[in-house]
């Protein structure tokens, strides 16, 4: 039961990484010269990414917490 | 007075003997073995050493080339990346003049700017590849754990928040480029 949650909780560790991934990715994409409207759409995502990872983290303490 | 003088010729020799194994250590060549004699005098105990020496240098000469040939950076090698890179960074440069005049045939004078687009086309990929593990590995994994009924629940509800804001952030990027 013990190997199935973490196997779980790393798979949920890899969706944190790729989440992080995008929220970096965006990051660069809101340094470069964009026009104000994609800088508008893309922060917006760049938050979103943001809130992600911490929901992704919020799910590994929820498996957590029944191990 | 004779054994005296025989002694002196056979050390002289065996002193002859240990130069010519240092000068032949000098120059690299660490095949052979410096010759030793049982005498237990100073002359072979520095031939003693001179021994432990060659074989200390020829395992590390040993270890040395076998390391250059597998490792991945030796000259040819980096010759040959150097070569392919020049080789790759040529072709793109040729696939991008020919985008270039391809949208141009297409779309005139907008060409510029949809070649520029272009950087938006990494964030629909990782977008795109966020919703299908979504989609198709996460909810299932979940369903399929032995997670209590309520926490599995609650997980696929906030899986869902994911994955409708990915499919969300795909579309806005499709729309910028």
């Amino acid at each position: 039961m013990m190997e199935g949650r973490e196997k779980l909780i790393q798979s949920f560790e890899e969706l944190f990484a790729i989440e992080k991934k995008a929220h970096d990715y965006y990051e660069k994409i809101l340094q470069q010269n964009i026009s104000d409207h994609e800088e508008e759409v893309v922060l917006a995502i760049h938050n979103d990414e943001e809130r992600h990872m911490k929901i992704v983290k919020e799910i590994i303490q929820i498996i957590e917490s029944e191990s | 007075m004779a054994g005296g003088a025989d002694q002196l010729l056979i050390s002289k020799k065996r002193l002859d003997s240990l130069v010519v194994s240092i000068n032949r250590i000098a120059r690299g060549n660490l095949e052979k073995r410096v010759i030793q004699s049982k005498d237990g005098d100073e002359l072979s105990k520095l031939a003693s050493s001179l021994e432990t020496l060659r074989k200390s240098l020829f395992k590390k000469n040993k270890a040395g080339k076998k390391e250059a040939a597998s490792s991945p950076l030796n000259e040819d090698k980096v010759l040959e990346l150097e070569k392919m890179n020049k080789l790759m960074i040529g072709r793109e440069l040729k696939m991008i003049e020919l985008k270039k005049e391809i949208a141009e045939l297409k779309h005139g004078k907008s060409a510029e700017i949809l070649i520029d687009d272009s950087r938006f086309s990494d964030g629909i990929k990782l977008e795109e590849s966020v919703v299908e593990s979504l989609e198709n590995d996460y909810e299932k994994l979940i369903q399929k754990s032995d997670l209590n009924k309520d926490h599995k629940e609650l997980i696929i509800t906030k899986l869902q928040v994911l994955l409708s804001d990915s499919k969300r952030h795909e579309q806005a990027l499709k729309d910028l480029s």
